[in-house]
């Protein structure tokens, strides 16, 4: 809320922003975990990365590292490198998936710890405790404008779309944290007939227009219960979806609500304020992300990341064009729809 | 501690014996007296320069002044800002009490000598305080067609600004709460108006103000960083004086002057309406978005006959900011005053206070889903009375008591409409606090004085509320509790007390320069709870209670002060070092509004500060002003039983406050009678900040790497501003006087904040939000009949 003022903030104070130099740090290599392990197995997953100095502006990714999780209860769980497929943006490098068996989940009330071997070092998670999935009583739409940036491009502008809502009984004898990842397949169809060569050239090309995309969607967004507890909650907004390219024909859309324990609240609480950090006076200033991994042997190490352990609830919605009450424009692209990153021409089952 | 208190004032009743017997030797007199306008306007800190001996003295906030001389005759020069220099035989054979009457000085040379009085007084024990009159205030260059306090305030040595577009500023190193801000005896909770941009003191009625920041008298307490005590006119017995300014953004009108013989008032309003300036931008957020203030002072002075005189002060100010669709923001301040001032004798006066401050801070969301009204404020009263003794020769003593009642209300969420928000509201935090205070100023020999105080101050929160215990061991949090303490209405849940000793000596080497030390501890029980850089309409203030223990600083300070014989030139030095107990400090992603569990977020510590101030003024000529060079740090060190209370592994850390090197250069040059240009120069070293080494991606974005606390800093602050100010026809009847004004001349980009990012197309890096980045000018026009 007062980070929307910003805008006008800026505007009244005859304010900019500036290029700053830090100058050179003394940097060792910082590990980053990212990871979860839920009661739904296509969520679980550990992925490996090395933080950079600002100069070097490629990721590292961890390929050879030594991957389980372990359980109060006698579980065990070994993660093994998933390989990098996919294209840039939505790849799987640096990720870790369960060996056997391969729908490995979490059972609600265990009590489970991530470890990682990776360049002779040992790193261990806290342990923490799988929480009760909320369910999920019902999804539904909204349209607004709001700015987005599309994977793969950086540019924020505003765009028109649908704000996704959701509706939920806090359970009120515990606090309750919750936060919300989204897998969305949809539909698209393109102009590849229009094609024109980089000099502008119209040479038609005969395929192809209609192709499916599919994109896993992590915000950082997460709630407490603080003022809700034991209330229905109506209208919570979990994500914006713009109708360019999103909904221009047939979106199904999959919302999983997760029970996130206080410390992973915490800390995807603040991930998301240094996300949304303009540096104003509402704005409190930046400062280290303490996760939940540490070096088993030299506490003095920074390691970055959490390991996240939750029960989760998943609810899929099907959106239609037709269905929108919105002058939705058709979506435009000259070209081949498989030039569309990660398109394929693959019908998805039950679709 | 208590046997130190005991100590001091055995200590300060010997004092009182010695000084009787060694005044002994050659009889003594005592010249004490006030000093004021024709039009009976008390003139505080008027200088008197007593010949043969060359002895000056400085009148004090009420006009009165009091001297110990050997027999004889005397010739008395006394002066004051744009007032004829008055002269006055005395032979004094006994104690004689004198009013001196100043005539306003015939214009022409009245600027020439804009800073008459020097802001140090030598002779006094008084250190590390520092006096300005409106006059001179006026001269500064203003930006937004405003001159203002909290800014003239950041231009002094050990005085830093909290940045643009907030209404705080920071002393010897101190947060900006730490800081009592008075207006006629009432503190303030939030002194900016359109962030910060304007300030709760009108300068058209202001008449001084006075920023102590060491070796403060045991008058004062209640904030361990300094006092910033402003003073309004009182409204002189002449004639009724109008007063109408206005700027493009702002318009004020002011009338001072007598009802009746005995009764004077003066009332003052202004409003700024930049709205219209907004409406003028492309963008529809901006343009249904609105920003207003306005405020009123309204004061009357009545005299009932020579020995008494009752004066109340009242100040209302309401501010308005609304972002269109979602959220608006009102706040408003309402205080005032009442004093009854006695004069028993020559040598006993008394004044009694009634104050009463109420800040309301109002947030409504109208967003569908999310409305709710947000009320928070904070409701302070304070009766005390405080009297001036100097029967007993060579002494001045002050002493008094008073008790202040504190009513925290700080968070009242109202949901309504479709609003899935439950209402909760925060239990109110009520107090008390006592205290009682006596100050000797002994003048031991004409070189040597010294000034001993104590004060005692007693602090209780006080029920309904509930106490959370928490579980050994742990982080405190909502999980971690363990039992609940219910209180009732009325009934005491902690005491806090203890005395807060002062002392200051000073010793002149010869009569223009002297050297001064002074000890004071003093005790807060009172915070802004905040992890933004400044002071914020939605910031909350907090008592002490079972978890947040009352803030204490311990200040020692030695300095050199030096005036030249005809005031044409001071200089002062002053080293300081201060022990800070119980700071505060923030978990990271700490949740400051609407937590009833606020002590769980909150980090205690200690800190220490140190530093050195210089100032050489020049207050005599065509060209005046100051040059003031500071360098300070001050250190934090918070150790908790838990690592999540740790801050950076429980090492000393610069604080938030900590901008080592600061400089300020504000210069008058009189060009020609009518003309006169001002500029004011500020450097100041950045403000620590949380360095970042390196940059990853993380569930799809880029984040920076934080390492630790304060552990870089921002790229320094310096600014210029300019002013051309004239006379259009000084000394005619109706007096017009219009200012152009240039802020931030050389349009540098000083850095509010830091922040890394990865923005479209250039690599991930840091960067700094600039809340100023362009030169303001400015125009203001204003009328005096």
């Amino acid at each position: 809320m007062l980070k929307r003022i910003l805008p006008l903030f800026l505007l009244l104070t005859f304010g900019c922003i500036d290029p700053l130099n830090m100058g050179k740090m003394k940097q060792q290599k910082h590990l980053a975990v990212e990871g979860s392990f839920t009661n739904i197995p296509e969520l679980n997953y550990v992925r490996l990365s090395y933080a950079q100095p600002y100069d070097y502006p490629y990721n590292e990714f961890i390929t050879d590292a030594e991957v389980y999780v372990t359980s109060s209860e006698g579980e065990r769980y070994n993660f093994v490198y998933g390989g990098d497929g996919g294209d840039f943006y939505s790849n799987t490098a640096g990720s870790y998936f369960p060996e056997f068996p391969l729908d490995a989940i979490a059972q609600i009330g265990h009590t489970y710890t991530l470890h990682v071997v990776a360049n002779g070092r040992t790193y261990q998670s806290t342990p923490s405790t799988v929480k009760a999935p909320v369910p999920i009583d019902s999804i539904h739409f909204e349209v607004d404008e709001q700015v987005f940036s599309f994977k793969g491009y950086q540019e924020r502008k505003k765009w028109p779309g649908y704000k996704v809502l959701v509706d939920y009984h806090d359970p009120g004898k515990d606090a309750n944290f919750l936060r919300w990842t989204f897998f969305s397949r949809f539909e698209v169809n393109t102009q590849p007939e229009e094609y024109r060569t980089p000099s502008g050239a119209h040479v038609p090309k005969e395929c192809c227009a209609r192709c499916f995309l599919e994109e896993k969607l992590d915000r950082f967004k997460v709630v407490n219960d603080r003022l809700v507890n034991g209330r229905r909650v109506i209208n919570q907004e979990v994500l914006f979806l713009p109708f360019e390219r999103y909904l221009g024909i047939k979106h199904k859309l999959k919302v999983y609500q997760y029970s996130v324990t206080q410390d992973a609240y915490n800390f995807f609480h603040i991930m998301e304020q240094q996300k949304e950090a303009k540096g104003t006076i509402f704005d409190p200033p930046p400062a280290e992300v303490k996760g939940n991994m540490f070096n088993v042997e030299n506490a003095e190490e920074q390691v970055i990341g959490f390991f996240d352990v939750s029960g989760v609830s998943m609810k899929e919605v099907t959106i239609l064009r037709s269905d929108i009450d919105y002058p939705v424009i058709p979506f435009r692209w000259w070209d081949d729809c498989l030039t569309l990153p990660g398109a394929t021409r693959e019908q998805p089952e039950g679709w | 501690m208590h046997r130190f208190a005991i100590s001091l004032t055995l200590l300060l009743i010997i004092c009182l014996f010695c000084s009787g017997s060694a005044i002994g030797q050659e009889r003594q007199y005592e010249l004490s007296g006030t000093v004021t306008s024709q039009s009976g306007e008390t003139l505080p800190g008027a200088h008197i320069l007593i010949s043969p001996g060359n002895r000056t003295v400085s009148a004090d906030d009420k006009g009165r002044f009091s001297i110990s001389l050997p027999a004889g005759e005397y010739t008395l020069q006394y002066q004051y800002l744009g007032m004829e220099q008055g002269v006055q035989q005395v032979d004094l054979r006994r104690n004689t009490s004198l009013r001196l009457q100043m005539k306003v000085k015939a214009t022409g040379l009245r600027q020439v000598e804009i800073i008459a009085r020097p802001s140090t007084d030598v002779n006094s024990t008084n250190m590390g305080s520092t006096y300005m009159d409106v006059k001179l205030l006026t001269k500064m260059p203003a930006l937004l067609g405003e001159v203002d306090v909290i800014r003239s305030v950041s231009s002094l040595p050990g005085v830093v600004n909290a940045g643009e577009g907030t209404g705080g500023f920071y002393v010897r190193g101190g947060s900006a709460d730490q800081n009592l801000v008075l207006l006629d005896d009432v503190p303030v909770f939030n002194s900016a108006h359109l962030f910060g941009f304007f300030s709760v003191y009108n300068p058209d009625v202001l008449k001084s103000y006075t920023l102590h920041r060491s070796g403060i008298s045991a008058k004062y307490g209640g904030r361990i960083s300094s006092i910033l005590d402003v003073k309004l006119e009182d409204g002189n017995t002449e004639r009724m004086r109008f007063k109408a300014g206005i700027s493009p953004v702002s318009a004020k009108f002011s009338m001072e002057g007598p009802v009746t013989q005995k009764l004077s008032i003066v009332i003052a309003g202004r409003a700024a309406y930049p709205t219209y300036l907004l409406k003028m931008f492309n963008s529809d957020n901006i343009k249904n978005s609105s920003a207003d203030f306005y405020d009123v002072n309204v004061k009357a002075k009545y005299r009932v006959n020579e020995n008494n005189s009752l004066t109340l002060s009242t100040y209302y100010s309401a501010d308005n900011f609304k972002f269109p669709y979602d959220t608006t923001y009102n706040w408003t301040n309402a205080l005032g005053s009442l004093k009854w001032d006695h004069q028993f004798n020559s040598n006993l006066s008394s004044t009694v206070t009634l104050a009463k401050s109420v800040y309301d801070n109002n947030v409504e969301g109208i967003a569908i889903g999310e409305e709710f009204n947000l009320n928070s404020g904070i409701d302070f009263e304070q009766a005390k009375v405080d009297f001036w003794y100097t029967g007993v020769a060579n002494n001045t003593m002050e002493f008094g008591g008073g008790v202040s009642n504190y009513t925290i209300e700080p968070g009242k969420l109202e949901p309504y409409g479709t609003s899935s928000l439950n209402p909760r509201i925060l239990q109110r935090d009520n107090g008390v606090e006592y205290h009682a205070y006596v100050n000797d100023e002994i003048r031991l020999s004409p070189k040597l004085s010294v000034s001993l105080g104590v004060r005692y101050s007693n602090f209780s929160k006080i029920g309904p509320t509930d106490v959370y215990l928490y579980e050994n061991g742990r982080p405190r949090s909502e999980t971690s509790i363990t039992d609940t303490l219910v209180y009732e209405d009325g009934k005491k849940v902690q005491t806090y007390q203890g005395f807060e000793p002062r002392a200051a000596i000073k010793y002149s080497l010869n009569d223009h320069s002297s050297l001064k030390a002074s000890y004071s501890r003093s005790r807060q029980y009172i915070q802004l709870v905040s992890n933004t850089a400044a002071i914020t309409p939605v910031d909350v203030w907090k008592l002490s209670n079972r978890y947040l223990r009352p803030q204490i600083a311990d200040q020692w300070s030695v300095g050199y002060f030096r005036v030249e014989q005809d005031n044409s030139y001071e200089f002062s030095w002053e080293v300081y070092y201060k022990l800070l107990h119980n700071q505060l400090d923030y978990k990271d992603g700490a949740v400051l509004v609407l937590n009833p569990v606020l002590e769980a977020d909150l980090l205690h510590g200690d800190g220490i500060a140190y530093g050195s101030e210089w100032m050489i003024k020049k207050n005599k000529g065509r060209l005046n002003g100051w040059l003031s060079l500071t360098y300070s740090r001050v250190l934090r060190k918070i150790a908790g039983d838990t690592p999540q209370e740790t801050i950076n592994d429980g090492d000393w850390y610069p604080a938030d406050y900590d901008r080592p090197l600061n400089l300020n250069l504000f210069a008058n040059y009189q060009l020609w009678p009518q003309w006169t240009f001002s500029s004011n120069f500020t450097y100041t070293s950045g403000r620590p900040m949380a360095s970042s080494d390196s940059w990853y991606r993380y569930y799809g974005h880029i984040f920076a790497n934080y390492t630790g606390r304060n552990q870089a800093r921002m790229p320094d602050y310096h600014r210029l501003d300019v002013a051309l100010n004239y006379d259009f026809n000084q000394g005619k009847k109706v007096e017009y006087t219009g200012s152009i004004s240039v802020y931030n001349l050389y349009s540098r980009r000083n850095a509010y904040s830091a922040f890394f990012r990865h923005y479209y197309g250039s690599p991930v890096q840091g960067y700094k939000l600039a809340v100023i980045g362009v030169p303001i000018p400015s125009i203001n026009l204003n009328v005096k009949f």
